[in-house]
């Protein structure tokens, strides 16, 4: 574990996670547009199919053609931000034992430099 | 896009002199002009029968002759050789319909994506070329949700058009398999790419006896592909498929048990969904600040669930140090995180618990209430064996002591498909909720609705895009909720106030008038009571 490598890793996940925010929420708006358009025109359909016994217009076809290719696209994001989301998590989690333990020696250096652990002194028993 | 891309029509054939002639007919016969067409004798053994036969056509197809590598080896060594923008597969004893490829680009074109592939619906046939049925799909299945085009086994690869460039990236084909190296492929595929169906007839696909795929080996690789392919699917992705890993597993074993001869497959599934529920790891997300004790009781409740695979994240939303007690609970439960949210709202110390969630399912709670032992169970339970991604339950509320019995709020009789209904009447209790991560991937955040009603707004954000199931039994006891005080009333109005702001704000939610009218009319009732209330005590009307 490298303290400079997961912040690194930490650094540039928030960005993408963040893109990926603004894409899925993108993409879902459209999504939900679609599927109130195509709900419209499926019941125009309906209408226009009682008054004059029409088939299904092309326009409608084209229209669940995108919805099918955005909700695709759309879930597919959001597995992706869903991963992210976990590789994230794990890196901050990583950070946070790397914090800690930076902590820990940091204290037991102070701590043995009152014993003169790390201070370069010698104690009596160690003079040659 | 390319403009008129180059198809290549693979047509692998092993020991096939008597049915090739018909298949490379029905390739030459397409109606599509940008063709090339390879045929790859995979070291045939029948005394040069199926070589005579594709000799015939050597001016208009490319013939490659190999020692025998099986059905994957021999759809590689086209493919390493194909020209073409797009890979169609072509078995020896199966027929092109003569529109096939045409009418595939077109609606490729029409798809406007470059890595999509296409699969269509077709026709069987025996083996004199007479149709016996029809395998004709349901659209909207797909169009539902994109991913059961594989996972429902609908996917005939004759029937299929690949992009050579989504080949190049996740080929070659598994020659260590003989009988699922195409779908061992399309499932590595979709880990990226879709395959969507064309809702038409466009192959016809040939059933006879000397096809082995009810061979003992063949079934060992079927069950073995089809166990991964159920494993490699993330919770997520099973949310989305089925609502729940549960269902999707039970969904699973229902196909292949009644379409498949893979029958260690469904016992595989069958048995992951026993364990589903047991096997999900529960996060609960515990905002507290510097009042130690009711977090302490919250967090008791947490830990002591009948449903033991959880961990609870409590998030420290205080400004002093953290007292010995918490610190005690995480040395001596691995179970429970401590992580700091600084002196915040309490939406955005839910959020921080919210990201640092590893469970697949969420629950929240606010210091004071408590759990009942068995209402992760339950709830669980529930939203796993029904498919759901939210749910709430109906409570206690524990704040008078006094009484032996708590009062019960039934808000969990509030589900399935709630909005418009949740926009004037939101029963649901923070402290209730249990949400699926995908929630959280597709954009859920209390902060979204930064304010004094985030909660509310959040709910009501949920209620637009999902079912809510409402549990109508009493899985928690809440003691945050306010009592009948002035100060109280005069949060109510101030929430009431930023929901009012918000719904007006929202070109969807605004439609509604009458909802908006019916909480006008709420708050305005909320400050009458609270102007008297204030007067019989003497005190002044709160201003509103």
């Amino acid at each position: 574990m490298n303290f400079r490598a997961t912040s690194r890793r930490l650094a540039l996940s928030i960005p993408r996670v963040r893109r990926f925010y603004a894409y899925a929420a993108d993409l879902r708006a459209r999504v939900e547009s679609l599927e109130a358009e195509l709900a419209q025109r499926k019941a125009d359909r309906a209408e226009l199919g009682r008054r004059s016994g029409q088939p299904a217009d092309q326009d409608r076809e084209d229209l669940e053609l995108q919805l099918y290719m955005l909700r695709s696209d759309y879930q597919y994001v959001v597995r992706l931000l869903d991963q992210s989301r976990s590789d994230l998590s794990e890196a901050r989690a990583e950070l946070e034992t790397l914090r800690r333990e930076n902590r820990e020696v940091a204290d037991q250096s102070n701590g043995s430099a009152g014993h003169g652990g790390f201070s370069g002194k010698r104690s009596a028993g160690q003079q040659s | 896009m390319i403009n008129n891309p180059r198809v290549t029509i693979v047509i692998p054939v092993y020991n096939g002199a008597n049915y090739l002639a018909a298949a490379i007919e029905s390739a030459l016969s397409q109606t599509y002009d940008n063709l090339e067409i390879i045929v790859v004798n995979d070291g045939s053994t029948d005394g040069g029968a199926t070589e005579a036969v594709a000799a015939r056509y050597l001016s208009r197809v490319k013939y490659i002759a190999q020692e025998n590598r099986g059905v994957a080896g021999a759809l590689n060594a086209a493919v390493s050789q194909m020209s073409g923008d797009f890979f169609a597969w072509l078995s020896h004893d199966d027929i092109h319909l003569s529109h096939k490829t045409e009418r595939q680009i077109a609606y490729h074109a029409k798809l406007g994506n470059p890595n999509a592939s296409v699969f269509t619906d077709y026709y069987i046939i025996d083996g004199t070329g007479k149709i016996i049925d029809e395998m004709k799909w349901d659209h909207a299945y797909f169009v539902r949700c994109p991913r059961l085009s594989l996972l429902g086994g609908r996917i005939n690869g004759c029937s299929l058009l690949v992009p050579r460039r989504v080949l190049h990236e996740f080929g070659p084909f598994d020659e260590r398999l003989r009988f699922v190296q195409d779908y061992d492929l399309w499932n590595k595929i979709q880990t990226k790419y879709e395959f969507f169906h064309q809702p038409e007839t466009l192959i016809k696909y040939r059933s006879h006896p000397e096809q082995g795929s009810l061979r003992e080996e063949a079934i060992r690789e079927g069950d073995d592909l089809w166990i991964r392919m159920m494993n490699c699917r993330s919770v997520c992705e099973r949310a989305q498929i089925s609502g729940s890993s549960k269902n999707f597993l039970v969904e699973m074993a229902h196909f292949l048990d009644e379409y498949t001869v893979y029958k260690r497959a469904v016992g595989f599934a069958r048995e992951q969904a026993s364990r589903a529920v047991s096997d999900s790891l529960v996060s609960v997300v515990l905002p507290f600040d510097d009042e130690i004790g009711p977090a302490l009781k919250s967090a008791y409740s947490v830990l002591c669930q009948t449903h033991t695979n959880l961990e609870l994240i409590m998030v420290h939303a205080g400004s002093t140090e953290l007292s010995s007690a918490v610190r005690t609970m995480t040395r001596v439960d691995e179970r429970v995180t401590v992580i700091a949210g600084g002196p915040s709202v309490i939406g955005a110390a839910r959020d921080r618990g919210l990201h640092a969630a590893r469970g697949s399912y969420i629950a929240f709670l606010c210091a004071g209430d408590v759990f009942m032992p068995h209402k992760i169970e339950r709830q669980l339970t529930a939203m796993q064996d029904g498919g759901y991604v939210v749910s709430h339950t109906s409570y206690h509320v524990g704040a008078s002591r006094d009484r032996l019995t708590l009062p019960t709020v039934h808000s969990g009789e509030f589900g399935g498909k709630v909005y418009p209904t949740i926009l004037d009447e939101c029963p649901i209790a923070t402290a209730t909720v249990m949400l699926h991560r995908l929630l959280a991937a597709e954009g859920f955040a209390f902060t979204r609705h930064f304010g004094p009603a985030e909660d509310i707004l959040s709910w009501i954000w949920v209620a637009q895009r999902y079912e809510i199931l409402g549990i109508d039994e009493p899985l928690a006891v809440i003691e945050s909720l306010g009592t009948n005080s002035p100060g109280n009333w005069k949060r109510s109005v101030k929430q009431l106030e930023h929901v009012l702001k918000q719904l007006r704000a929202d070109p969807v939610h605004v439609q509604y008038r009458s909802k908006i009218e019916a909480l006008e009319q709420l708050r305005a009732q909320l400050v009458e009571l609270g102007a008297n209330d204030r007067a019989e005590s003497g005190a002044a009307a709160f201003p509103a």
